[in-house]
């Protein structure tokens, strides 16, 4: 059952009407009296009763905010007749209520209330009409069509003063019941419906029917249309045309009064009052109304009187059946019934555009109050609705500040969900699970942003911290201080920095990160991410006071860390003068590993060649061997030694005086020394250390190869091996076992050494077996130089040799300059008598051949 | 606006179907919007009940017709015959102004069901062939829809 179209309202009650046709104290009386037709017309209601009376009533309307209120005043009452009136018309353009009783018309003056004497009675009367379209009619009369009990209805034009015959029109059969509309007259006659046209007397035969099993009935709905009575209680349009212009429908059995109130038709069978959509042909609402006797509308109601007592049908205002149908969740009936109502009412279409939006979105909260949650999104979403109308369903979500304020007239009856809910958790959880789904899936409009953002924010703070950071981070703007303290209050600090962050106040977000990472508060969202993402956001700020504040906080929790904070920048080339190299160095002082990684990087990985650099990292690493050698640790000893040894070796950069100054004050960083003095060119001194300190024989050895390939000269190196010829020879005086290593030394194929002054500085004693082997090599890599040299020489003789024949055969040939002749590179002539000529035998001018 | 203009068109469905699944009562009716030649127009379908007792009803309804669509069932060949009894009764009760040129139109349904049409087929090819069908002086549309319902088959 669909929602209801009318209310059934009381216009007349039974009391009141006996009162007013017995007078207040008359006693019961045995016969009853009882309503058998009413006509009504502006707020004038005349009844005609069984016991022959007229009774006028003005009926008076109220409305009340809920409902209407009829009150009946009593105008006159007369007995018109001793048998039961079959049918009253009120004509108020003639003063007069036209009155079909026993066959016979009858004229009642209403301002006389009596009877009219002046007029004549019809007699032999089936039924009568009146003209119910007066369209082209004239404008002081009305047109009554009286059907006769002979095959013939009778036209009168009626006025106040008379009753003017217009003409007879005969008919096939008796007329049963008769409708005017304008110039037609659609009669039933016995077994069919025919249209009359009253001014050409032309019969249009409309359709048949069983004038046995069916009750006819003529019902005028438009101009130009009536309903009928067909076969097996269907109802069926026609045009005065005899042209069926909308579908039938189907009525109850044994219908016989009609009413029509667009788009409802109204009927009525001894049981009951039932209305039908004229739209979709679908019974709308049915109302149980015993003993029924007619339906009369009256502008936009329909008065319906039993035997006993009238009631008007007062149209439901289309608002409250839409809000019914909603309540049914028929929510495309209530668009339909919502766009009827308001096509007929002529609004625009954005008005109209409107009232939809409204209706769906009313029509969503009813679905979310009943936790149907797809279709609350759809209709809300479809619906346009005002976000914040939602989320002001859910207490505390708005925003502090915010404006809002719900529509007037509500959209829905709720405080809070927690009304919808009564209480229930789950409910309630899954009510917060759908608004944090809807309002992700909605875009909202500016107004809205705010209040959804803040929303959000605290709904994801509560339960979705994992979403919070997207949201924070995706144009987030929420009310500042709501956010703040919601995400205080359930220590998301991590998000809160984020917000800081996206809110420019970095100072405030760097200060709840170092707080994070140093544990003085607790957020599990930043555990995963910890001390790395804080020196990425760092390391990442524009502004270096800040960096510089904050970085002590990650240099101490991991010096490496912190100090790639400072690397990244120096590689991406951000230029800021707190922040260049030196600057950072010196701020990097307090931290010494992090002082050695940012060096360590500007040198060896970024290539940097810049003396102060270089000097700073071998002295950092001299500073970090002393640490080391203060805690004897003898790997980690080992294992810096190392690294500063080929940093001495690899670098030329650094500054080898202040580096040996600082080596030379401890006998322990010898090898160091030896190094450095190899850098500064002070090889005797070198070696030296290497031999005599060090008796490291192999490195000395090793150091002569490396520094002789440095060396240009044959007579520079051949210097180099005799320095540690000498120094090896002096020290084998009194250890046999050096002249191995001399041996050993003068064997090795990439020592060079001039043989005779080797054979000076060998002592005597020592045997040609042991120096045979050198002997031999020197004397065949002599030779060999020797020859080298002789090819050499004869093949620099011959190539002087052809230069000079090329020069003689060029001398002894001509060029001869003539003043058409044009220089072979600038293709102009030539103007004086110099001139070049090139080596491939081009001539060209001296200017010419510069360029 | 010409193009709002709005255009009805009447049109008649007519026809025995040959398994009564559903007895149509008094009339089954649907509109469909179309636009044509720029103009919007509404045709107003009607499914008129063929029983008896709604016979009467047949002057109402077919009036003001604009075109007649008669259906038959190709696994039906007795539907096909009728036909012309159908066009017959729509002709007198419509009495359409010029009954010599109205357009009718001829589907053929349920072809979905054709493994069970070949009688149908060959009194469908005899009949057009042989007789009164092409005396027929409106153009007919034998209109042997690919479409297996009723419902797409309508062309006017």
């Amino acid at each position: 059952m669909s929602s209801k179209a009318f209310d059934l309202v009381s216009t007349l009650e039974r009391s009141i009407l006996l009162a007013d046709i017995r007078g207040k104290h008359a006693l019961p009386s045995a016969n009853p009296v009882d309503i058998v037709c009413f006509d009504c017309c502006t707020k004038n209601l005349f009844i005609g009763t069984t016991n022959g009376f007229i009774i006028h009533y003005i009926i008076d309307e109220r409305k009340t905010a809920e409902r209407v209120i009829f009150k009946s005043h009593l105008q006159g009452k007369k007995a018109v007749a001793k048998k039961p009136l079959q049918l009253v018309k009120y004509v108020p353009t003639a003063d007069q209520v036209i009155i079909l009783v026993d066959g016979t018309i009858c004229v009642f003056d209403t301002t006389r209330f009596d009877l009219s004497p002046s007029h004549e009675r019809f007699k032999n009367v089936q039924t009568f009409c009146v003209n119910e379209n007066k369209e082209g009619g004239s404008p002081f009369g009305q047109q009554v069509c009286i059907a006769s009990r002979k095959r013939h209805i009778q036209l009168y034009n009626i006025t106040a003063e008379k009753w003017i015959h217009i003409r007879d029109i005969g008919l096939p059969e008796l007329p049963r019941i008769v409708s005017m509309d304008s110039s037609t007259v659609c009669v039933a006659l016995q077994t069919k419906y025919v249209c009359v046209n009253v001014e050409t007397s032309k019969l249009t035969e409309l359709f048949a029917y069983d004038n046995e099993a069916d009750t006819p009935f003529v019902k005028r709905v438009a101009p130009g249309e009536f309903f009928l009575g067909g076969p097996s209680d269907l109802g069926i349009f026609a045009t005065v045309s005899g042209v069926s212009q909308r579908p039938p429908i189907q009525l109850k059995s044994g219908t016989f009064s009609l009413a029509f109130s667009s788009p409802y038709i109204v009927s009525l069978n001894s049981e009951f009052v039932v209305v039908y959509n004229a739209l979709n042909q679908q019974q709308k609402q049915a109302l149980q109304f015993q003993r029924g006797v007619s339906l009369q509308e009256q502008s936009d109601r329909v008065f319906v009187a039993s035997a006993q007592d009238i009631y008007a049908l007062v149209p439901v205002p289309w608002q409250k059946q839409v809000d019914g149908l909603l309540l049914e969740h028929k929510v495309e009936e209530a668009l339909k019934l919502a766009e009827v109502s308001y096509r007929n009412s002529g609004l625009s279409q954005s008005q109209f555009n409107e009232i939809n939006n409204v209706i769906l979105q009313k029509a969503g909260f009813i679905e979310f109050s009943l936790y149907n949650f797809d279709e609350a999104g759809q209709y809300l979403k479809t619906g346009g609705v005002d976000l914040r109308e939602v989320i002001s369903l859910f207490p505390g979500l708005l925003s502090v500040d915010s404006q809002f304020t719900r529509s007037r007239p509500p959209l829905h009856d709720f405080a809070d969900v927690n009304q919808i809910t009564k209480g229930n958790l789950e409910k309630s959880e899954d009510c917060t699970a759908w608004l944090v789904r809807f309002l992700e899936s909605v875009r909202c409009k500016m107004s809205e942003k705010k209040d959804v953002h803040t929303a959000l924010m605290k709904l994801y703070a509560e339960k979705r911290p994992s979403d919070l950071l997207r949201l924070l981070q995706s144009g987030y703007q929420g009310h500042h201080s709501d956010t703040v303290d919601t995400l205080q209050t359930f220590g998301r600090f991590h998000a809160l920095a984020v917000y800081y962050q996206q809110a420019r106040e970095l100072d405030k977000s760097f200060t709840i990160w170092s707080r994070l990472v140093n544990k003085e508060i607790e957020d599990e969202s930043f555990d995963p991410l910890g001390l790395s993402y804080f020196s990425d956001v760092l390391c990442k700020t524009t502004d270096a006071t800040l960096l510089l504040n904050y970085a002590p906080v990650v240099l101490e929790k991991d010096p490496v860390i912190g100090a790639q904070m400072f690397t990244k920048r120096f590689d991406s080339g951000i230029q800021d003068k707190r922040l260049n190299p030196e600057s950072t160095i010196e701020f990097l002082t307090r931290f010494p590993e992090a002082l050695t990684y940012y060096l360590e990087h500007l040198v060896l990985s970024a290539n940097q060649q810049v003396e102060s650099f270089h000097s700073h990292l071998a002295m950092v690493y001299l500073d970090n061997l002393f640490s080391a050698k203060q805690l004897n640790n003898k790997v980690l000893i080992e294992s810096l030694r190392k690294k500063l040894q080929s940093f001495l070796r690899q670098s030329d950069k650094y500054s080898v005086s202040l580096i040996l100054g600082r080596v030379e004050r401890d006998d322990w960083l010898l090898p160091e020394a030896a190094i450095l003095h190899g850098k500064a060119g002070n090889d005797s001194a070198a070696l030296e250390i290497l031999v005599n300190e060090l008796k490291d024989y192999k490195g000395a050895e090793s150091f002569c190869v490396n520094q002789s390939a440095n060396k240009t000269t044959t007579i520079e190196r051949q210097r180099l091996f005799e320095t540690l010829l000498h120094l090896y020879l002096s020290k084998s005086k009194d250890n046999e076992r050096m002249r191995v290593y001399v041996i050993d030394l003068l064997n090795n194929p990439k020592a060079v050494f001039n043989a005779a002054k080797v054979a000076e500085l060998i002592p005597d004693d020592w045997s040609i077996a042991l120096l045979s082997k050198f002997m031999l090599n020197s004397v065949r890599s002599s030779l060999h130089d020797g020859r080298q040299a002789r090819i050499a020489s004869q093949l620099a003789y011959w190539d002087y040799f052809l230069a000079n024949k090329d020069y003689l055969s060029l001398r002894s040939t001509t060029i001869s300059l003539t003043d058409n002749k044009r220089c072979e590179s600038c293709h102009q002539l030539f103007k004086e008598s110099a001139f070049v000529r090139q080596a491939d035998g081009r001539v060209v001018h001296i200017s010419c051949a510069k360029t | 606006m010409s193009s709002r203009r709005k255009v009805l068109l009447k049109v008649i469905i007519l026809g025995d179907s040959g398994n009564q699944y559903k007895a149509t009562i008094g009339a089954d009716f649907l509109t469909k919007e179309v636009m044509v030649d720029d103009r919007l127009v509404t045709m107003q379908i009607w499914d008129t009940a063929g029983q008896e007792r709604f016979q009467s009803l047949g002057v109402a309804f077919y009036r003001g017709a604009d075109c007649c669509v008669l259906v038959f069932d190709v696994t039906m060949p007795n539907t096909f015959k009728t036909l012309d009894s159908w066009r017959d009764e729509f002709l007198i009760q419509a009495s359409p102004r010029d009954p010599e040129n109205f357009p009718f139109v001829v589907i053929g349904n349920k072809i979905d069901l054709d493994n069970r049409a070949t009688v149908a087929k060959n009194a469908l090819a005899q009949e057009s062939e042989a007789d009164n069908y092409n005396e027929f002086p409106t153009a007919i549309t034998l209109n042997k829809q690919e479409n297996t319902n009723s419902k797409g088959g309508c062309s006017c």
